[in-house]
């Protein structure tokens, strides 16, 4: 039972990550691969805070969503300058940098030790301790996410990020300032993958840099894409596919270290299939034509 | 002490070069980031490996054999998946996220068939080298420098004075002009892909026998690989050399000023600054990024 609300909660903290992801790649047609980044700099930044200043869990989330979010428009200001797979070649260096701090600033984050025994949160007095607490924690966060990603999507300010995706000349010549747009989507992308982040922090009680690698920013591009980019549902698809396909491997009884590198291959595997057959993945809506091939 | 730095600079700087070259030779005929690439770096060296375990073959026999494994798994990508995609005239971001697909999956074969630790060639004593001028000298860190400038030589040569050169060059300024006047531009793609995949093939090679092998060691080459075409610009070979002489020593003299493990994030801080300000290169004039 405890297994089974274990692959739920996962499954709750990766679609909070690809449904942000999916408002940037899917929606704007920006394709970023550091979304490791800001998951990683919500789960540091609320753990540093829980452990250091024992501050309360809700000023934790809030002070994580705001420092991720500054991240983010950090990330999204090179989107005005530079497309496609230049853009792709920025934010990889920037998911590398940022592991390279969270690794070696060894005074700050403890580096490759990590930061163990983050408390259990409290949120208005109750303590969120057992498995089922924070399905239900996460859960709600969830909902939330997705509420607010539908709400965003379907307001003047969605048809405004589709529009760049599609010509972004013409959203520029219908008056829309796209600079401000880009970056704007760019800081609530981060802002959510950090709440993500901070789940993780609270309900693993430990972190370190491994968890926020390439690879992982890669997976949860992969699950937008195989669930399909631009559509609301099209992640959550993705992330309960990729989530429970590698544990099903568990089942015919792979050993822990063959089931890790499967799980990967899986994903590396459809991603490759993907493109080759069906780019716009189960649902989407956006298949990466790229600025240029539109001319 | 000074010495050694900018010699082991110079070691850093070949391998990106030869990884470099490829790269961008890929970059330039096929228009996308073969994110493969970097995997090709990693097989050559494993292949050899397990040559020299299962046969008793000399250590150079072992290596020619792992590099041509190499070019035959990069020539493998492009009929497989790169060339299908071309025909349904996929975009860069399309190839990019496929190679992307490729890396990854290849990456865990080769982890989940050897294991994820730390493999050497010759197992015994590290070969400290002679000093030479205050710098030791490794055989194999002299051989990658050579390696490296005779293919910068050989490529360059052969772009600017062979028939096979202006092939290359015609579909890299335009594909379908190139098509229309009888080049087959899949062609010149394949054959890019396979000087680059030995290219990297050999440069993983020389640095497993180096320091030994790990299946995630391909990611930073294949960065440095990036930054070096992004600083010296794709489409001009003394560009690449320059950019990845730059950019090798000056990692390893920045260690001088700063702790050694924030030697990757210069070299990536840099390649920010040079995507945002100068993503043509320094020496070239304009490229398609540039043009909005």
């Amino acid at each position: 039972m405890e297994y089974l609300l274990h692959i739920l909660i996962l499954i709750g903290i990766y679609v909070i990550l690809s449904v942000s992801i999916n408002l940037i790649v899917g929606y704007t047609g920006l394709l970023s691969i550091a979304h490791a980044a800001f998951y990683g700099v919500g789960a540091y930044v609320a753990a540093l805070m829980a452990l250091s200043l024992h501050s309360p869990f809700l000023v934790n989330t809030a002070c994580a969503v705001v420092l991720s979010g500054v991240l983010g428009a950090l990330v999204g200001i090179p989107s005005l300058r530079i497309r496609d797979d230049y853009f792709v070649i920025a934010t990889f260096a920037f998911q590398i940098i940022t592991f390279s701090v969270l690794n070696n600033w060894v005074s700050l984050t403890g580096g490759p030790m990590g930061l163990p025994g983050i408390p259990q949160p409290t949120i208005f007095g109750l303590q969120v301790s057992s498995h089922v607490g924070f399905l239900l924690l996460v859960g709600v966060f969830c909902a939330l996410t997705l509420w607010v990603t539908h709400r965003i999507v379907r307001s003047p300010f969605g048809r405004v990020l589709k529009a760049i995706r599609e010509d972004e000349v013409f959203a520029q010549a219908a008056g829309k300032n796209v600079a401000a747009y880009k970056v704007l989507v760019f800081v609530i992308g981060a802002g959510v993958a950090a709440v993500a982040g901070v789940m993780y922090a609270y309900y693993i009680s430990f972190i370190d840099p491994t968890s926020f690698t390439v690879m992982e920013s890669i997976f949860i591009i992969s699950i937008v894409i195989i669930g399909g980019a631009g559509s609301l549902w099209g992640p959550v698809v993705g992330a309960v596919v990729l989530v429970v396909l590698p544990e099903l491997l568990r089942f015919i009884g792979l050993p822990n270290a063959v089931a890790a590198n499967l799980r990967q291959m899986i994903y590396g595997g459809l991603l490759v299939a993907f493109m080759m057959w069906r780019p716009r993945g189960f649902l989407g809506e956006y298949a990466f034509q790229g600025k240029e091939a539109r001319g | 002490m000074i010495q050694q730095t900018i010699a082991d600079g110079l070691v850093s700087s070949a391998t990106y070069l030869l990884v470099a070259l490829g790269f961008a030779l890929v970059y330039s005929t096929g228009r996308f980031f073969n994110f493969a690439h970097g995997i090709l770096f990693v097989l050559a060296p494993y292949v050899m490996l397990g040559i020299l375990h299962a046969l008793e073959v000399p250590l150079c026999v072992a290596a020619i054999a792992g590099i041509a494994a190499s070019l035959a798994a990069g020539c493998l990508f492009d009929l497989g998946a790169y060339r299908l995609l071309r025909r349904r005239g996929a975009s860069s971001l399309v190839m990019l996220l496929a190679s992307l697909g490729i890396y990854v999956l290849v990456q865990n074969l080769v982890s989940m068939t050897c294991g994820d630790s730390t493999k050497v060639v010759l197992a015994g004593a590290a070969d400290v080298g002679q000093p030479v001028i205050g710098v030791y000298l490794t055989l194999t860190r002299c051989a990658t420098v050579a390696a490296a400038l005779i293919s910068a030589t050989a490529l360059w040569a052969t772009l600017k004075w062979t028939r096979w050169g202006r092939t290359f060059r015609a579909v890299a300024s335009d594909p379908e002009l190139a098509n229309a006047s009888g080049i087959n531009s899949d062609k010149a793609i394949i054959w890019s892909i396979a000087v680059g995949s030995a290219l990297a093939g050999s440069a993983g090679v020389l640095v497993a026998l180096d320091v030994g092998m790990t299946p995630d060691m391909g990611l930073l080459p294949l960065m440095m690989a990036v930054v070096v075409m992004i600083v010296g610009g794709s489409r001009s070979v003394l560009g690449l050399t320059l950019a990845a002489i730059f950019i090798g020593v000056s990692q390893h003299l920045a260690v001088l000023l700063m702790p050694a493990q924030w030697k990757d994030c210069i070299a990536f801080l840099l390649l920010l600054f040079f995507l945002l300000f100068r993503p043509q290169g320094v020496l070239a004039k304009k490229t398609r990024a540039a043009a909005v």
